[in-house]
C-alpha cells in the first residue's frame, strides 16, 4: 500500500462523515499538501452523492400487520401444532439414529433368543435397551442439530418445545422397538414373561436418557451425555455380572424392582431440568444470528 | 401537523432500541412492532437495492424481523441495534441471492481492471442514473459496502459488523468497488 492508497481507503467515511476525529483531522491535513487525494476525494463525493440520493422506498401498508401475525405466539395448546412439529423434527434428527437403535436391539433379541439366557433381569436385552435410548438422546442437542437454527429463528417455537418434539420422536421411537423386542422374546423365549421384563428395562431406559439428555444440554456435546450414559451403565452391568462384587455391591442396583419408582421419579426431574436449561440458552447459536 | 408534534416529542417518550429488544427477548409483540416502525424501511431499501427485487425484499423483511425476534434473547449489545438488523438482512439476502445466483456475485473482486482512472471520468458520468445502473452490476459484497455507508452513514466498523468480516476487508471492497465502478461508467460512455 503507498502512502496514497492509504489515505484513499479513509476517504468514503470521511465522505459520509462518519471518520473518527484523529483520522479526520490527519486526512484533512493531507488532503491540503495533495492533489491526487483531493482528486480521489472528488470521486468518492460523487459516489456518495450518486448512491446517497435514492428514492425512498414505500413499506407495504400492511407490512407490520403481516409481521405481527407472523410474530404472535401461537397458543401451546393448538393440536395442529403438533404434527407439524414432529414432522419438521424428523428432518433434523440424525437418520442414523433410527437403523443403528433398531438394528443394536434387534442384535440384543436374537442374542437373548440363541444363548437361552435365563429369564427375567439378567437377560442381554435388558443391558442393551437402556444404553441405545440415551446414546440416541444424547444426539438430540448441540451443534450437530444447528441446521434447524434457520429453521428456528424463523418460526415461533419456543426452543424446549422443539427439542421435546425431538425427545418424544427418539424416545418413542426406541421405546415401540424394546417394546416389540421384548413381546418377541416372550413368545419366542422359553419361561419369559412381558411385564417383568418391560418393567426390568423401562425403568432404567427412563433415566439413562434422562441423564444423557442432562448432559448433551450442559456441555452442548453429545459425546458427554453418551460418555456418562455408557459408564453409569457399564458400571451397572458389572455389577449385574457379579464382576468386581466387593466393591460395586455397595452402590444401588438401577434394575432392582424397589428402586423403580425413585429412579422414574428422579429421572423426570433430571429431563425437566435439562429440558428447562435448553430453554434459557443456546450455546452454539451466539453471535451466528 | 399531528406528524411534527409526534416528531418532535418522540426523542423525550421514546424507549431506545437495547430496551425494546430487551422486551423482544422477553416476547413482547409490541416493542416488535415499534422496532419495525422505526428500522423496517430503512432495512427494506437496503434488501430491494441488494436484491433488486421489491417483492422479494418485503418478504425478506419480514423474515428479517423474524429472526430479530429469536435471536433477541442471543443480542449481546456489542453494536448497535440497527447495525444487528442490517446483519440479519445482509445474510437473509446473501442466502437468496445464492439460492437464484449459485454462481454469487459476492467474490472480493480480484480484478485488476485495465480500464480508465476514475480521474479521467468527467463530472458530467456520474449521473445518478449512469451509477445507479453501473452500481446494479458490482459484486452483492461491493454494492453492500456502497449502498451501507452512503445510503445509510454507517461507518467503517459498523459495515464490517453488518457483513461480519474485516475491516480491512470493507476497505478493499470499497476500494475495488470505486474500480469497477468507474470502468463501468468508461463502458457505458463507449456504449452510447
Amino acid at each position: 500500500m503507498n502512502e496514497h492508497e492509504k489515505w484513499h481507503a479513509l476517504l468514503p467515511w470521511y465522505v459520509n462523515g462518519t471518520l473518527e476525529e484523529r483520522s479526520r483531522i490527519a486526512l484533512e491535513a493531507h488532503l491540503q499538501a495533495c492533489p491526487t487525494c483531493r482528486q480521489e476525494l472528488a470521486v468518492w463525493q460523487h459516489i456518495s452523492t450518486a448512491v446517497g440520493v435514492q428514492s425512498a422506498l414505500e413499506l407495504p401498508h400492511d407490512a407490520r400487520s403481516r409481521l405481527s401475525a407472523l410474530a404472535r405466539p401461537r397458543p401451546w395448546n393448538d393440536p395442529r401444532l403438533i404434527p407439524l412439529l414432529l414432522r419438521s423434527q424428523l428432518h433434523v434428527i440424525r437418520g442414523e439414529i433410527w437403523p443403528a437403535s433398531a438394528l443394536v436391539l434387534g442384535v440384543g433379541v436374537v442374542v437373548a433368543l440363541a444363548t437361552g439366557a435365563p429369564a427375567g433381569e439378567m437377560l442381554p436385552f435388558v443391558l442393551i435397551a437402556p444404553i441405545v435410548a440415551a446414546v440416541g438422546i444424547s444426539f438430540l442437542y448441540g451443534p450437530a442439530v444447528a441446521p434447524a437454527l434457520e429453521i428456528e429463528l424463523v418460526t415461533p417455537t419456543p426452543p424446549r418445545l422443539v427439542l421435546l418434539a425431538r425427545l418424544l420422536l427418539v424416545f418413542g421411537f426406541d421405546l415401540i422397538v424394546a417394546l416389540a423386542g421384548s413381546l418377541a422374546l416372550t413368545l419366542f423365549g422359553p419361561d419369559i414373561s412381558l411385564g417383568p421384563l418391560i418393567g426390568a428395562w423401562l425403568a432404567p431406559m427412563v433415566f439413562l436418557s434422562a441423564l444423557s439428555l442432562l448432559f448433551s444440554v450442559l456441555t452442548a456435546d453429545p459425546g458427554a451425555g453418551t460418555l456418562v450414559s455408557l459408564a453409569l451403565w457399564t458400571i451397572h452391568a458389572l455389577q449385574q455380572l457379579g464382576i468386581l462384587n466387593r466393591v460395586l455391591k455397595r452402590l444401588p442396583d438401577l434394575s432392582a424392582a424397589a428402586m423403580r419408582p425413585w429412579i422414574l421419579l428422579l429421572a423426570f426431574l433430571i429431563g425437566g431440568l435439562a429440558l428447562w436449561l435448553s430453554g434459557r440458552e443456546e450455546r452454539w447459536m451466539r453471535g451466528q444470528t | 401537523m399531528e406528524f411534527a408534534i409526534r416528531t418532535l416529542a418522540m426523542p423525550l417518550f421514546q424507549e431506545t432500541d437495547e430496551l425494546l429488544i430487551k422486551r423482544v427477548a422477553r416476547g413482547d409483540s409490541n416493542a416488535l412492532a415499534a422496532l419495525h416502525d422505526r428500522h423496517a424501511h430503512v432495512i427494506l431499501a437496503y434488501l430491494a437495492r441488494i436484491t433488486g427485487d421489491e417483492p422479494v425484499a418485503q418478504d425478506l423483511l419480514q423474515e428479517t424481523f423474524l429472526a430479530a425476534r429469536h435471536g433477541a434473547r442471543a443480542f449481546r449489545g456489542r453494536s448497535k441495534v440497527r447495525t444487528w438488523l442490517f446483519g440479519i438482512a445482509h445474510n437473509k439476502a446473501g442466502h437468496w441471492l445464492r439460492r437464484r445466483r449459485p454462481e454469487s456475485l459476492d467474490e472480493d473482486d480480484p480484478i485488476v481492471d485495465s480500464g480508465p482512472a476514475v480521474s479521467e471520468l468527467a463530472d458530467a458520468a456520474w449521473t445518478r442514473e449512469r451509477v445507479t445502473a453501473a452500481l446494479a452490476q458490482l459484486p452483492q459484497n461491493q454494492r453492500a459496502v456502497l449502498e451501507l455507508t452512503f445510503y445509510h452513514g454507517l461507518s467503517c466498523a459498523e459495515v464490517a459488523e453488518v457483513l461480519d468480516c474485516p475491516v480491512g476487508t470493507v476497505k478493499s471492497r470499497a476500494y475495488f468497488a470505486r474500480r469497477r465502478l468507474a470502468r463501468l461508467l468508461a463502458d457505458l460512455d463507449g456504449d452510447e
